[in-house]
């Protein structure tokens, strides 16, 4: 398993920089090249500082390198192995070895894409590490007893709204959420936008009853992030669900069931320790594939519930054509995406004793 | 079965995972804490210094002098005189809160590098400048300077530029040399007793300091240098006193250098040029207003706070706090306004036709719709170096088939009135006597077949004179669904005079690109304006076709070339008006752009606020202007106590 592991990280390389390629690519050739952006987000239009703007930072960037050129540098940035400035990193005599990686600068708000990334994936993953356990556990419970009580009334309805859920757009639900929950004119049970209150610097961290009920700031943050939360998760459940249930179903009907339940063991051990643990292959793989997926940002949510992540920085780097941004969180997206898929990879091996990576390895 | 994943080692996994989560809420309560102390070391640090200040000062001796102190000025240098006054009526409440939303993202309030408007408005409240405009009388009113002499040198910098001119030397590279006379030359005498929000004084060095960082290459300040790129050079004559003198006779000469935010250069200096790029954060200033810390703000919080500066010279600001929430969602944002998370909310036309009718928002708001001469206005830039463009009555006959009424109206639904050229009507460089063109199809085609162009075939279809139909690309951004519907509106009107306008709706990327290469028909785009007295040399100036200027339109008349000169050369305000004028009327009959519209405003306020009202500028506040607040919340009326 460990060789295995191994061969996969070092795999990884090659596909990074594939993925770079072509996004670099996608991004040079698309029409408007790569500098009429610079000024946008900046000078808007005045045309007082737009030339002295653009002249600035074209040179700056290195905006009118070739466009090779403009890749290798970046890829020079972001390498732990590449060329440095002297006396940096090892061996400091050399202008060539190891060194810190960076990720660059981004063009358009001038700031080290790395800092900005810091400061927008923990909201990012604080809402996926409450959204994702919610909507896993959820799902596998719904899919279940769906299962158990196949054609039951639970199965039908429950099926049902999921469907029914799984086709609501998300941005029109978050307009609902927010028009319908948290407006003072209709049910005003939840705050509008933002992750705290206003005056949450006065809060104390954990809610006191002392002079009446105060929430505090914990609980303060649970509550601003119920409704970016449901809008996140709500669409995820019909699809899990659905393939809980099939899973469920499939294993349910296999001989070491049938194997099971002859040797006296009681249904709800089969379902629990032999047939769950089957069922849970597809939702690994899923759970893999929508995992990096939540964590590059869900920029409906982040627009609508005024949380800045990960998802609006991504999208407005694209719209913007901010190649240093673009790319660098193109590369942590993938590194995400790369290694839950490896992590798929080895829960399958915890979930299924059936599967091993002996052979492979040998 | 060695690697079976059993019940025990889900209860493993989740007593971690419990663990790491309880960690991180701990980090992060510690984190709180850590800030709270950090603040209030920094307030028991800057009262300790300021206490042995005041200790040294007292074991010196102090002598009382009727003539220092900001408690001593005279009528004539008071930065606050209508605050005042409305004080003395018993009005102008200190208190409350203001929570308004930026519709964006700060990125980052460092001064010089940020140029988002939303950093400008944080900024705005945080440095002062030496003098800032009265919203109502447009008059220039003392701040951190208490006056200031203004002298016209122009007359001896014209004989040193005429005597010295030589092919490829710009007037400006001949004023920047030493010899040259500085063709203006400004005075400000500074204000007494004025500190920083950390305690430590004001003075001719932070003026100049200033001047000489935003100038320094290696800062990060591409567009103030590129407004500061007319002034010579700042001295300080001495600690109460500066002088700026400038390469050339600016007409935007005292508004650059009375508006310069100005940065303390104790604070500053401590940076490198380097470091400085690199930060996010570093605002410290005169103003009535400060960050909880002038180093550590940090974008992604979702709101942005300043606090009351209580260090603040002048009369102290009406509201102890000032909130901006960053939320993009034009939804949510009425949702908090109607829920009162909010004290005001600006609207589109079409969110106003339906929130009119709601009485619970309506009774609870104050309405202001208006026109600023800074919102700018919205045209169509016909490409001159494209046939049938370069001829002025095929330009003059496009704006005439143009219904800049029926936009008004029907896109906008009556809440913008057409342009009447790059100077709204409001604004004095407009010359009020032209008369505005009007929507007149005969007279239009009667034009166009003055040039060849008419319908030959008798099926409405305007042809060229060699026989090709008169059709053409109208390019624009394609990012609104308003921008959309006006441009159909315009290719409906086009149509009915049988001429093709195909509509090209692009990326912003594409469309800058094809501004640069000169590669449109036609573009249909906005200018903003930065100032009430607006700079046109850009976009209208022949020397902005080179270069991929912003004269994308490739707009050359020589006459207007003189006119601009002279105007912007022209150091007296009446004298320059006429010359202003007459580059108004040059434009109104070339007709380089179709002026299309100039927006009105549609705001809410909180009946809270008091004293929101109409001004020259529009509204008597505008955010992104150094200026005392003059809006508050009566006693009885305030909500965050």
């Amino acid at each position: 398993m460990g060789t295995y592991i191994a061969r996969r990280l070092l795999l990884i390389i090659p596909t990074l920089i594939g993925m770079t390629v072509v996004t670099f690519a996608v991004m040079a050739f698309a029409p408007g090249g790569m500098r009429s952006v610079i000024v946008n987000r900046e000078s808007g239009l005045d045309p007082r500082a737009r030339q002295a703007i653009e002249k600035f930072y074209t040179k700056k960037y290195g905006l009118d390198k070739p466009l090779t050129v403009q890749y290798l540098v970046w890829l020079n940035k972001v390498s732990p192995l590449g060329v440095k400035d002297a006396g940096v990193g090892w061996p400091s005599s050399r202008r060539f070895g190891f060194k810190s990686p960076d990720l660059g600068e981004s063009i358009i708000s001038h700031r080290p894409v790395l800092a900005m990334i810091e400061e927008s994936l923990p909201v990012t993953l604080l809402l996926n590490v409450i959204t994702i356990p919610i909507m896993i556990g959820v799902s596998l419970w719904t899919g279940l007893k769906a299962a158990q009580h196949r054609g039951g009334i639970g199965d039908v309805v429950g099926g049902s709204v999921f469907l029914g859920l799984w086709s609501i757009p998300q941005i029109w639900a978050g307009v609902l959420l927010v028009g319908y929950l948290a407006n003072k004119n209709f049910i005003h049970w939840f705050p509008a936008a933002g992750l705290h209150d206003l005056r949450d610097d006065e809060m104390n961290f954990l809610p006191t009853l002392a002079d009446g009920f105060h929430r505090g700031w914990l609980l303060d943050t649970g509550w601003h992030l119920v409704l970016p939360v449901v809008c996140l998760m709500y669409a995820g459940f019909a699809f899990s669900s659905k393939l809980t249930r099939a899973a469920t179903l499939e294993n349910m009907a296999a001989d070491f069931v049938r194997t099971a339940r002859a040797k006296g063991v009681g249904e709800r051990q089969v379902l629990w320790r032999h047939v769950l643990r089957n069922s849970l292959l597809p939702l690994i793989t899923y759970t893999a594939t929508i995992v990096p997926g939540l964590i590059s940002g869900a920029i409906i949510v982040e627009s609508i519930f005024g949380i800045p992540g990960m998802g609006k920085l991504g999208v407005d780097a694209v719209f913007d054509k901010d190649p240093e941004m673009v790319l660098s969180t193109t590369l942590v997206a993938s590194i995400l995406g790369l290694i839950s898929y490896l992590g798929a990879d080895i829960a399958y091996a915890m979930a299924d004793p059936r599967v091993s990576f002996e052979s492979e390895a040998t | 079965m060695d690697n079976r994943f059993g019940i025990k080692d889900f209860f493993l996994f989740l007593l971690v995972g419990i663990i790491i989560i309880m960690v991180a809420l701990a980090m992060k309560e510690y984190d709180r804490q850590y800030q709270l102390v950090r603040d209030l070391q920094n307030q028991s640090q800057d009262q300790l210094r300021e206490l042995v200040a005041i200790h040294r000062v007292l074991e010196q001796g102090v002598a009382f002098s009727p003539t220092t102190g900001p408690s001593q000025q005279t009528a004539a240098d008071d930065a606050f005189p209508e605050l005042r006054k409305l004080r003395a009526e018993g009005k102008y409440d200190q208190g409350d809160w203001l929570v308004e939303n930026f519709p964006g993202a700060v990125g980052k309030i460092t001064p010089l590098l940020a140029g988002d408007q939303y950093a400008y408005i944080i900024q705005s409240r945080v440095l002062e400048s030496l003098a800032y405009q009265d919203t109502q009388s447009l008059k220039f009113m003392p701040l951190l300077a208490t006056s200031w002499t203004k002298t016209d040198n122009s007359q001896a910098w014209r004989d040193y530029v005429s005597a010295h001119s030589k092919e490829g030397k710009s007037e400006l590279d001949i004023g920047a040399e030493p010899d040259c006379p500085p063709a203006v030359i400004i005075d400000f005498k500074l204000r007494h007793g004025v500190t920083f929000s950390d305690g430590s004084p004001f003075s001719a060095d932070d003026v100049v300091f200033t001047y000489d960082w935003t100038m320094n290459p290696k800062v990060d300040a591409p567009r103030d240098r590129s407004y500061l790129d007319k002034i010579k050079s700042v001295e300080k004559v001495s600690n109460d006193e500066v002088v700026f003198k400038f390469k050339v006779p600016y007409y935007l000469g005292f508004v650059t250098a009375s508006g310069m935010g100005i940065l303390s250069k104790k604070f500053y200096s401590a940076y490198t040029p380097e470091q400085y790029n690199d930060s996010v954060g570093l605002l410290l200033g005169t103003g009535p207003y400060r960050m909880a810390s002038p180093t550590d703000w940090k974008p992604g919080a979702g709101k942005i706070e300043l606090f009351r500066n209580e260090r603040y010279w002048g009369l102290p600001t009406s509201f102890d706090r000032l909130v901006f929430y960053q939320v993009e969602n034009d939804v949510t944002n009425l949702v908090m306004y109607g829920n009162g998370e909010l004290d005001a909310v600006a609207l589109f036309p079409e969110q106003y036709m339906q929130l009119r009718t709601k009485h619970e928002i309506m009774d609870r708001s104050q309405l202001l719709i208006y026109q600023s001469p800074l919102t700018g206005y919205s045209f169509i830039g016909w490409n001159m170096q494209r046939p049938p463009f370069n001829d002025r009555r095929v330009r003059q006959a496009m704006t005439m088939l143009t219904d800049r009424n029926g936009i008004c109206q029907s896109i906008f639904l009556g809440y913008s009135t057409p342009a009447p050229g790059p100077f709204q009507a409001l604004s004095p460089q407009h010359d009020p006597k032209l008369v505005d063109w009007q929507y007149d199809p005969d007279k239009a085609k009667a034009l166009l077949k003055e040039v060849g162009i008419e319908d030959r075939t008798g099926s409405g279809a305007m042809t060229l004179a060699d026989g090709k139909p008169f059709s053409f690309k109208l390019t624009y951004p394609a990012k609104s669904q308003t921008i959309d519907r006006m441009m159909q509106y315009i290719k409906d009107n086009y149509a009915r005079a049988g001429v093709d306008a195909e509509l090209d709706p692009v990326d912003w990327t594409v469309m800058d690109s094809r501004m640069k290469s000169r590669a449109f028909d036609a573009i249909s785009l906005a200018w903003g304006s930065g100032s009430m007295e607006d700079d046109i040399q850009q976009m209208f100036s022949s020397s902005s076709i080179r270069d991929q200027g912003d004269n994308f339109v490739s707009y050359t008349n020589p006459q207007f070339d003189a006119a601009l000169h002279d105007a912007e050369y022209t150091v007296d305000d009446d004298k320059r008006m006429e010359k202003w004028h007459l580059c108004d009327r040059i434009l109104h009959e070339d007709q380089p752009y179709t002026f299309l519209e100039n927006a009105k405003l549609i705001r809410l306020f909180d009946k809270r606020i008091a004293n929101v009202k109409l001004a020259k500028t529009g509204l008597n506040y505008v955010q992104d202007w150094v200026m005392p607040i003059p809006w508050y919340v009566p006693a009885a009326m305030q909500k965050y106590k």
